[in-house]
């Protein structure tokens, strides 16, 4: 089994935020490049507008009101009034784009992330706490939102801003200037000093976030077990402590990003005391006037102002990164089963299925098997029989590819099933697992998951063949029932009848019931296999079941044991044999005496 | 005004220092107010008056001052997050328990992906409202509420005639703004549940995505979640829109009146030139807060939408009460009586009808029947998962509803049909059950459940952790770790619910053979498929269509000829003439 990762284990990280990454990043608003450069010109023009104000002002109080012009004053009046026109138009345009972008950047994110999960093996699933890849798929790509666009917007107006505003300062006084911006270079080595603590503790942060969202995930999934060991209090206790986890992740990462404001403020004011005494030794020496001085203080202040809310952007900038960087590796993650280059389609499929000298291991080292062989002519049905954990599944999940195997091939119509894309070869073959899934939604519509262009006649046709109609004729409002994932409403039998059906109705050449019937009653199931057995001539089928009486008219029993098959034959034949498949037998039918 | 109520109760514990914080920042939004005089003092005495003995003192002030101011802030910065931290765990435990304390029945119509979104969206908005929202709240009403007195004074009466107009305009379109943001909010909620809930129910059905080649369909029912997402925030920000881009640009309305209005005064006049410089200085003082009223409506919408949904499920009341007075804690042996027992899921479909029997403490029942005839729910009923609709469950002779719900259900250990396994290590799946058990219980319990020996074989033994829902174990080593959980609560009433139909014929024997002393004095329930796991039974119970229809030992029923004989000649066709003729 390869590590499983649980709620109380941070993950590692596999991708590191870089120069690649961040190209990735822009790669995703490049398709908004239109809306960014109409946003950012619009935007632009609205800053010019309204710095244009004071200036307005300004030839009121100098010209229009020492000579007395009323009519000149309503003319600038209504200039003023027209620049809130296009002022209150520019913002909601901004808003509207940035919004939309904003929004389809997250849109694109998250189908291209959910694409990704639907590639990776089963065992990407199987090695971590659902509820971690949960809170990717939502909670972490919805943050991203405002950073892809205003939080990008905002940062290159407040760049502009500094741009105008130093250029203003140098044309006053370029020696003051030079000695007031001193202090940027020194926030700017702080930030950078603080950079990778910084980051480290959103990352901690998102890791702790993440193991309590896989706590609550698991809870509510668990609930019914916690509930009848009555487990509540402790596992209260549990979520309490993980839940402290995360506030104090959260409160040191945000202790850390509160240094940085303070440290503006004070190099700012720093700043300007070094200018007041520079200065005032100047003015006393009269090489400066006090006008200047003045002047260059209030741009001192107006050139820290969008340094604060850049730092305000860089924060979030650094508390989406962390998101981001799982997210990519959700991306990145490798899908484990490569369709080949040059892989065809499977053409429609007869059925001989044959695995020569398979070797497979989970993980290296442990082989579950070694070179097992057999083959199987179409229209067979071949039983699985062994002990638990012996391998029955193993071999069915090889056939569907779910796993590549070490060594040997496995052909399907003597077509190797490496060579083939993987979907065109499950296409063709149905699976009836052991944990049958029930999607929120009504009965009809589960169903028809097996062939989604199914009529409903053909859906009812299917849940007949399985004995399901039945039961789902019972229910409330029959075939437009709704059911829940988790739901009473269904007992486990029922559900299984259900996930049975579905793979009747995607009717498929080659089918695997993996102990698909173990929590159905007898007598039901011996009225589906009835109906299996008729849909089944002419098909190959794998049955793994543990009720031997289920399989005893199987044209061929395995016995899987010692990494390989151990006997091989009909029910006859093996109980003559007098081996392992006669042992079992035996053993069952004696619990009845 | 509930909802605010209930919000600002959150704050029980904190306020003094919450509050306190809030003055502060009050406090220190009135230094660089300081520093504006400090800076008068060094132009007008240093520079102008060239006193420069004293700019150095002065300096150094300015520097304090700002000393003081940055620190002030980070405390105050601190006590708002951690506030804020403090009422989202706070609520969001308190909704984990209520979680925990609901009944089957609330889960049967909740999605997880709804109750995945409030534990951590909607409790991220509350968080949000204290650290931020009521904070600027309250420091823009400061600003606001002293700018605007002060300029009352210097103000000609054209001003109030302007001010009257525009300043209940932008409040009631702040206003309006957050009341018709509201249900958008609502319904953005909604849809990220729905997101929560695609995205779930895929990663949970990983595999039958695969099996049956859903990728793409699976792909595109994500993109129409999202994209109706996306489309709903475009609803939202057409409100936005509406009221935000007039909000954002009010100071040039005043703007517009200093020019025109305030320029007329002073050729009058009737104010001076000073007066309106000084005049529209202040302006952005009035009109900062009434942009930021705007912003802070729709944050705080979004929040009462958020604290509504969190209301809403703490406020569920739970359909099975516990017991309020004098409930029943003594130990329970055992008996069982089923009196008349009707109950329905749904109210109406019956899963069982008029169900009586009578089970002393010791003996073992076996209950068979098709899927869906209402074996699960005897047991579900027992344990008080629901309440019976008619008629009345007894243990001990007690009426259930009279006795502490947390000893009825500790005194019932239930291996699961539904196998469900918790990311952890075995042994503490193991011992989910019990706090404090020793090695040897759980080494002991697994034996008894035949697990023990293919857990030593796995490469880490009992620390080996399993995935969710145990995947990566076959369903046959799943159930006989369920099977061990339940031994190792060593409870009155065992339940074993399906519990053997992945395993082979040998291993269930071994298990029974072992059980059976593992039982002692305990009332144990076996629902199976098997008449092998049945047969041995006190008393073995046939349902069909939530009636018992046949009930009796396992030699009785088979001289029924009824549904359980037939079932016994299906399972043991061979045996069965032999059966029927030595049977004692």
């Amino acid at each position: 089994m390869a590590k499983v990762n649980t709620y109380d284990s941070d993950e590692e990280l596999k991708v590191k935020m870089n120069k690649e990454q961040l190209k990735r990043a822009v790669s995703y608003i490049k398709p908004y490049k239109k809306e960014f450069i109409m946003t950012i010109s619009i935007m632009l023009l609205a800053t010019i507008a309204a710095m244009s104000t004071p200036y307005l002002f300004q030839i009121a109080m100098d010209t229009m009101i020492p000579a007395g012009n009323v009519r000149g004053l309503v003319y600038l009046g209504m200039i003023c009034g027209g620049i809130l026109i296009f002022s209150v138009w520019a913002h909601a345009f901004r808003a509207k784009l940035m919004n939309y972008v904003g929004a389809s950047v997250v849109h694109d994110l998250r189908c291209d992330m959910f694409g990704h999960l639907q590639e990776l093996p089963v065992t990407y699933f199987d090695t971590r706490p659902h509820g971690k890849i949960l809170v990717r798929v939502v909670n972490y790509i919805n943050s991203l939102a405002d950073m892809f666009s205003n939080g990008l917007v905002n940062a290159l107006m407040e760049m502009v801003s500094i741009i105008v505003i130093v250029a203003f300062m140098f044309a006053i006084n370029v020696k003051l200037t030079l000695i007031s911006l001193i202090g940027f270079p020194l926030l700017l080595v702080f930030i950078m000093k603080l950079r990778a603590i910084h980051h480290r503790a959103w990352q901690k942060y998102s890791d702790k976030n993440s193991n309590l969202n896989a706590y609550l995930h698991e809870s509510i999934n668990g609930i019914r077990i916690t509930q009848a060991f009555v487990k509540e209090r402790s596992n209260s206790r549990i979520f309490s402590r993980i839940s402290v986890d995360t506030l104090r992740a959260w409160m040191k990462a945000k202790l850390i990003e509160f240094l940085i404001w303070p440290t503006s403020t004070v190099i700012s004011e720093l700043s300007v005391i070094v200018i007041y005494f520079v200065g005032a030794a100047a003015v006393a020496r009269e090489q400066l006037s006090v006008g200047v001085i003045v002047a260059i203080i209030s741009y001192i202040w107006r050139f820290w102002n969008p340094i604060n809310n850049m730092s305000n952007i860089y924060n979030q900038l650094m508390t989406n990164l962390a998101y981001l960087e799982r997210i990519f590796e959700v991306i990145d993650e490798d899908v484990v089963i490569h369709d080949k280059e040059n892989a065809g389609e499977m053409p429609d499929v007869k059925g001989d299925v044959s695995f020569r000298n398979v070797t497979f291991a989970y993980d290296e080292g442990e082989n579950i098997l070694e070179n097992l062989s057999f083959e199987v002519p179409s229209g067979t049905m071949v039983a699985l029989v062994g002990q638990t954990g012996a391998g029955k599944s193993t071999v069915a999940n090889l056939l569907g590819r779910y796993y590549d195997i070490q060594g040997g091939a496995i052909t399907i119509d003597g077509i190797n099933i490496q060579d083939v894309t993987v979907k065109s070869l499950r296409e063709q073959l149905g699976f009836m697992l052991q944990d049958s899934f029930v999607f929120s939604g009504n009965i009809m519509e589960n169903i028809r998951y097996g062939r989604l262009d199914a009529t409903d006649a053909e859906v009812i046709e299917a849940a007949k063949a399985v004995n399901a109609h039945e039961f789902i004729m019972e229910m409330p409002e029959g075939y437009h029932t709704v059911v829940s994932e988790r739901g009473s409403m269904l007992s486990a039998g029922q559900r299984q009848l259900i996930s049975l059906a579905r793979a009747m109705l995607k009717d498929p050449r080659v089918l695997v019931l993996d102990e698909a019937t173990s929590s159905i009653d007898t007598e039901t199931e011996i009225k589906i296999m009835d109906g299996i057995a008729k849909i089944l001539e002419n098909r190959t089928s794998f049955v793994i079941a543990h009720r031997l009486s289920t399989i005893k008219s199987a044209d061929v029993i395995m016995v899987i044991g010692n990494k390989g098959i151990i006997e091989k034959g009909s029910h006859d034949e093996l109980l003559e044999l007098g081996g392992e498949y006669a042992k079992l037998y035996r053993t069952q039918t004696s619990l009845a005496q | 005004m509930k909802t605010m109520k209930f919000l600002f109760g959150m704050l029980k514990g904190q306020r003094v220092r919450y509050y306190t914080a809030i003055l502060l920042g009050i406090f220190i939004s009135l230094v660089p107010l300081t520093n504006n005089y400090l800076v008068k003092i060094i132009v007008d005495e240093v520079i102008t008056a060239g006193r420069n003995n004293i700019l150095v003192p002065v300096l150094a002030a300015i520097f304090i001052c700002t000393l003081v101011r940055v620190s002030v802030w980070y405390y105050i910065r601190y006590v708002l997050e951690i506030t804020g931290q403090k009422v989202m765990m706070d609520i969001r435990n308190r909704g984990f328990k209520k979680i925990l304390a609901m009944e089957f029945s609330f889960f049967d119509k909740t999605r997880t992906g709804d109750l995945m979104t409030r534990m951590t969206a909607d409790v991220d908005m509350i968080r949000h409202f204290f650290a931020y929202v009521l904070y600027v709240f309250v420091e823009q009403t400061v600003i606001f509420t002293g700018a605007f007195a002060f300029m009352l004074t210097v103000a000609d009466a054209s001003f109030l005639v302007l001010a009257v107009f525009v300043l209940p305009l932008a409040v009631f379109m702040a206003v309006k703004l957050a009341f018709t943001i509201m249900p958008r909010y609502a319904k953005v909620r909604e849809l990220r549940s729905i997101l929560n809930t695609v995205a779930q129910e895929n990663i949970e059905a990983n595999r039958v995505v695969r099996a049956f080649v859903r990728e793409d369909f699976e792909r595109e029912k994500m993109w129409e979640a999202s994209e109706n997402f996306r489309q709903e925030q475009f609803n939202v920000n057409r409100v936005w829109r509406r009221y935000m881009p007039f909000l954002s640009n009010m100071q040039l309305i005043f703007t517009i009146y200093n020019i025109v209005a305030g320029g007329i005064l002073v050729i009058n006049g009737t104010i001076s030139m000073g007066d309106l410089v000084m005049f529209n200085g202040m302006v952005w003082m009035i009109t900062g807060p009434l942009t930021q009223y705007g912003f802070l409506a729709n944050d705080a919408a979004n929040c009462i939408a958020s604290t509504q949904k969190m209301m809403e499920l703490l406020n569920t009341d739970t359909e099975i009460k516990p017991v309020t007075q004098h409930p029943i804690k003594k130990h329970i042996r055992g008996d069982i009586d089923f009196i008349n027992v009707s109950f329905g899921y749904d109210g109406d479909e019956h899963a069982l009808h008029h169900v009586s029997f009578q089970v002393k403490a010791g003996e073992t029942i076996g209950l068979i029947g098709t899927a869906g005839s209402g074996k699960s729910t005897i047991i579900n009923l027992i344990s008080r998962f629901y309440d019976v609709d008619h008629g009345v469950v007894l243990i001990d002779g007690e009426d259930i509803k009279n006795i502490d719900l947390d000893t009825l259900r500790g005194s019932i250990a239930v291996a699961q049909q539904d196998v469900f396994l918790f990311s952890n290590t075995i042994r503490d799946n193991i011992s989910f059950g019990v706090t404090g058990a020793t090695e040897e219980d759980i080494i002991n319990a697994a034996k008894a459940a035949q697990a023990h020996e293919f857990i030593v074989n796995l490469p880490e033994g009992y620390d080996t952790v399993v995935g969710e829902r145990g995947v990566g174990l076959s369903g046959g080593q799943k159930q006989r770790l369920t099977l061990a959980r339940a031994l190792l609560n060593n409870p009155s009433i065992l339940v074993l619910d399906d519990t053997t139909s992945a395993l082979d014929a040998e291993t269930e024997r071994y298990i029974q053979s072992n059980l059976s002393h593992f039982f002692g004095d305990k009332t144990v329930f076996i629902i199976s498929q098997r008449i092998s796991s049945v047969k041995n039974c006190d008393q073995i119970f046939v349902l069909e269509n939530g009636v018992i229809t046949e009930r009796g030992k396992h030699e009785e029923l088979i001289r029924n000829e009824g549904y359980y004989s037939r079932v016994f000649q299906h399972q043991f066709g061979d045996c069965f003439g032999e059966m029927k003729g030595g049977v004692r």
